[in-house]
């Protein structure tokens, strides 16, 4: 539900596969048919060398060529590219589940809110082993993620007729509607091992 | 098509397929660490002619210990499958085991491991078995009931199948199912 740029994910994971294709290309070929690969190589080899015996410029007191210079900071600059892609993943959270303006100032709505109100209720429930609310924002509308982990042996029409109504409370406290996904979750290879009842 | 259903439709789509993040951002945290580690091998090299000497010596010790052939095929092959996997992951449509729907007022995203517990357990309860004697295995187009019966004790195919699609449909999705009961029954 976050906002992550998937097709920019497929484009990493494309350029990523080509590239590595490319390699065990010329490392096979250069195996099994040096013949096709050589020529090919032989040219690379000559502009490196070219490039290496160019102009230079003094770094640390050597003299370095520019060529290298210039291959360093376009792989500084791709490595500080891929760190941010790695940190701008997961974003679109947001803090708030509802803004509301008057004339006379703001109300901001906290997100710990809806999940006292959504969750709260729901945990309550012995059919029910865990509710968690998130809120993201989808095409500009702070939408809620309502995730519900059901008990084995629980009746699902139950469930989502209990979370309906606990929307309906929260709707009636707010005053309006916000987007909600409600997304009945796996107990996962841990809750297997819980109990089918719950003892109070 | 409404705000509201516009948002569902995104959410949905979103949710019922695989955003590859994890892939991306382990391939990215790698070729940025690979990066950033010959920058300052590099910088060291340029800086320290003790290290730069050393760094030499080593490299054509270890190049002529090795076997070059073996490796370029090692690698070869190695970089061949990887590339494999991340292409296949940048094309297919990564589709997530969950159903979904729309309803009046919300969206609803289903795991298929929940719908598949939900049939097990009502076709468990229907035909008094213990739930063990029960599988299910719920896929896009359909539902597949497996049972074993208690030696002795029939157990009616219709029903099953019933009582499978009742426990689906009661979160909201109609689809059909196909019963297979063991010929050979345990002993409960």
């Amino acid at each position: 539900m976050n906002s992550t740029n998937r097709i920019l994910n497929r484009a990493v994971l494309l350029i990523g596969g080509v590239l590595f294709a490319a390699v065990g290309l010329v490392a096979l070929l250069w195996v099994w048919r040096p013949a096709t690969v050589e020529p090919a190589l032989a040219v690379v080899e000559r502009s490196l060398d070219d490039a290496l015996h160019g102009q230079t410029a003094a770094v640390f007191g050597s003299d370095i060529p520019v060529v290298l210079l210039a291959a360093s900071a376009a792989a500084l600059i791709l490595a500080v590219a891929l760190i941010i892609f790695v940190f701008a993943r997961g974003r679109g959270g947001v803090h708030e589940v509802a803004r509301i303006r008057a004339d006379d100032g703001r109300t901001d709505v906290d997100r710990n809110v809806v999940d006292a109100v959504l969750s709260g209720a729901l945990t309550a429930r012995p059919d029910v082993l865990s509710a968690r609310t998130g809120v993201f924002r989808v095409k500009g509308v702070r939408t809620v993620r309502l995730a519900v982990t059901v008990r084995q042996g629980a009746s699902l029409g139950d469930v989502l007729a209990a979370a309906e109504r606990v929307i309906r409370d929260w709707d009636s406290l707010l005053g309006g509607e916000t987007p909600i996904l409600i997304h009945l979750t796996d107990r996962g290879w841990l809750g297997r091992y819980r109990s089918a009842a719950r003892v109070r | 098509m409404d705000r509201r259903q516009q948002i569902y439709r995104r959410v949905l789509r979103r949710e019922t397929h695989s955003s590859r993040s994890a892939a991306a951002v382990i391939l990215a945290a790698l070729l940025a660490l690979t990066l950033l580690a010959l920058l300052f091998l590099g910088v060291w090299a340029t800086a320290d002619v003790a290290f730069r000497e050393r760094a030499a010596i080593w490299l054509v010790d270890i190049v002529g210990a090795w076997d070059l052939v073996s490796v370029l095929i090692a690698v070869g092959i190695l970089a061949l499958l990887v590339a494999v996997l991340l292409i296949l992951a940048a094309v297919l449509p990564g589709r997530r085991a969950r159903h979904a729907r729309v309803t009046d007022r919300v969206a609803l995203v289903v795991d298929d491991g929940v719908l598949a517990d939900a049939a097990a357990d009502a076709v468990a309860r229907e035909c008094a078995i213990d739930r063990r004697q029960v599988s299910t295995t719920v896929a896009r187009r359909g539902l597949t009931v497996r049972v074993t019966p208690t030696s002795g004790i029939r157990v009616d195919r219709d029903r099953v199948e019933r009582t499978a699609i009742a426990a689906v449909s009661d979160a909201g999705f109609v689809t059909a199912a196909s019963v297979d009961v063991a010929r050979d029954g345990v002993i409960a």
